[in-house]
């Protein structure tokens, strides 16, 4: 009996092009918000990305609540507690998120206690905690990468016990993802290839792993093509409005996959990877990536021979025989990062990076065995596996 | 009034009974017997609970570590586990636990909702994986496992022995599952 079943769900509204932030006060206006508050950090408001916002919010006449910009990068619990704080204080009863990871996360957690009451934000821990949506929640993205647009997740610090808590609920999930050429111009050439290949690490991880679906295969493919076609483009012009929202939209096309199919092994030792050495997200999933790839090739074979099409175009892929298109994915992953290397420094092995330890490999491999990704990984990893798959990295 | 429920899914019901409590004992029993599950329940802190059930009041699994053990318990309404899984429907549990459908397999189908301690409860799916491993005939173990480890033929029987003498006293000492 075939067993196959899959969820898919995505609410999120995309407002997605040029002049995109001029439709939020439309937007607003449907979801019944007359005051919202901003919320942002030090870098996005002194790049000057609040601006625009700020003037498209004030030609309409919209009235805001405020600008919180100090969420610092490593969110937590006393952050969302202040930020509620100001919420209320100033009346606000919605909230446009601009930032990339930790805003977008703190956003969806103030969003939970300015809706739900109370200021134990602990209570909603877990998942199945909210049974009811919650107030309007914006989102706009500043790095084309994380996808956190259009997931259900937030990870927030306790600050009483130094613990990363999971917050997961469909009802976290924005109202709107508002994409804007403007928001990632001024990205820097690194930040900008390091959050590209964490895209498309969503993108193949959702397309390969265990709870792959065909919906969501159909978003990751696009956003593959979208990332590969872009990314080498926008680095070597940077100021193109039009190439950066094509990258921008990949992210988020990437994003919708992945939080309907998860993600897997490269998710797994990049989260460990990234606590013990502080190794940015983008960078971990980046250097790891061809060689988890090595690693579930027997298993993988076809699908990983599939993506060859989208990564390398139609012409390519025709010419290469069935038997060779899995190997030749890898060898094109491996092109495409000394590409990004040569171009932005963003490195391909863990000594490359600078940052790493051979010392911390084995705490980085036991950790990776308990993350939640590798059950998703069509191909299982002891801590032995793990350990090699890291030297193999090194 | 609440129909009846048929037979079949009655049967099906005193199956997942039975099956949670036989890993509530087997596992008791593999933390004292066999190395792997030792050290993964090693790892687990003192204290530690799980609980394993079918929504929204089906049968449930409850377990606790204390003095370096893991042990079936009885589970109060208001202890909220440190893990918590729970298939959405007795269907789902059926087929988990009558190994039509692997654990990962499971998971990823969004059979089950897990909530809790996200690093220890891969550690429980490496217990789970392993009692499968020792109690459950080879093909059954390759068709619903993404890897069957080595394991001679020996170790097998030994390790089942135990675990299957271990749910047999659980049962006899009468600490069933509710």
């Amino acid at each position: 009996m075939n067993r196959s079943y899959f969820e898919f769900f995505n609410p999120v509204k995309i407002v997605s092009g040029n002049e995109a932030l001029e439709h939020i006060p439309y937007e607003l206006a449907s979801l019944g918000v007359k005051k919202p508050l901003i919320i942002t950090d030090g870098g996005v408001l002194n790049a000057g990305l609040i601006e625009p916002v700020k003037q498209a919010l004030v030609v309409d006449g919209v009235l805001m609540a405020g600008v919180y910009s100090d969420v610092p990068p490593d969110s937590s619990t006393s952050v969302v507690s202040a930020i509620t704080r100001f919420y209320r204080e100033h009346g606000a009863d919605g909230i446009i998120a601009i930032g990339g990871g930790s805003v977008i996360d703190t956003s969806k957690a103030v969003n939970i206690l300015v809706s739900e009451g109370g200021d134990d934000l602990l209570a909603y821990s877990g998942s199945g905690a909210l049974t009811k949506r919650l107030k309007p929640l914006f989102i706009l993205p500043t790095t084309a990468g994380t996808g956190s647009e259009v997931t259900k997740v937030a990870v927030i610090r306790d600050d009483a016990t130094g613990r990363k808590v999971p917050y997961s609920s469909s009802f976290l999930m924005p109202d709107v993802a508002v994409l804007d050429p403007r928001m990632t111009l001024t990205l820097p050439p690194p930040i900008t290839a390091a959050t590209a290949m964490d895209a498309m690490t969503h993108a193949i991880e959702a397309f390969l792993g265990t709870a792959k679906n065909p919906i969501s295969d159909a978003y990751a493919v696009a956003a593959i093509k979208g990332i590969r076609e872009n990314l080498l483009r926008v680095l070597a012009t940077p100021d193109s409005q039009n190439l950066r929202l094509k990258l921008a939209e990949s992210a988020t096309m990437a994003g919708i996959a992945f939080s309907n199919s998860m993600v897997g092994l490269v998710h797994a030792i990049g989260h460990s990877l990234g606590a013990i050495t502080h190794l940015p997200h983008g960078v971990c999933m980046s250097l790891m990536l061809p060689y988890v790839l090595e690693y579930n090739l027997p298993r993988c074979e076809q699908a990983i021979g599939e993506l060859l099409l989208p990564l390398a175009g139609a012409d390519f892929y025709s010419k290469v025989p069935e038997e060779r298109r899995a190997a030749e994915t890898i060898i094109y992953i491996r092109a495409m990062q000394d590409e990004l290397f040569e171009q932005t420094g963003l490195p391909r092995t863990l000594s490359e990076s600078g940052k790493v330890h051979e010392s911390q490999l084995e705490d980085i491999a036991r950790m990776s065995i308990d993350d939640g990704a590798l059950l998703y990984n069509r191909v299982d990893a002891s801590y032995e596996q793990v350990l090699g798959l890291l030297k193999s990295a090194w | 009034m609440t129909p009846s429920l048929p037979v079949i899914w009655r049967i099906k019901r005193l199956y997942v009974r039975f099956m949670l409590a036989f890993i509530g004992h087997g596992l008791a029993r593999a933390c004292r017997t066999d190395q792997l599950i030792q050290q993964e329940i090693e790892s687990l802190p003192d204290g530690f609970t799980f609980s394993m059930s079918v929504m929204s009041r089906g049968p449930c699994l409850y377990m606790k570590k204390s003095d370096g053990r893991i042990k079936p318990g009885r589970k109060s309404s208001e202890t909220k586990s440190d893990v918590d899984i729970q298939f959405k429907h007795l269907a789902h549990a059926f087929s988990t636990l009558s190994f039509q459908e692997g654990t990962t397999d499971a998971f990823a189908r969004e059979r089950m909702v897990v909530d809790g301690d996200l690093s220890a409860s891969m550690k429980l799916v490496r217990c789970f994986e392993r009692l499968e491993v020792i109690t459950l005939p080879r093909f059954i173990g390759r068709k619903i496992m993404r890897h069957y480890p080595e394991i001679s033929i020996k170790e097998k029987l030994e390790g089942a022995f135990q675990i299957y003498l271990g749910v047999f006293a659980g049962f006899v000492m009468g600490v069933f599952v509710r």
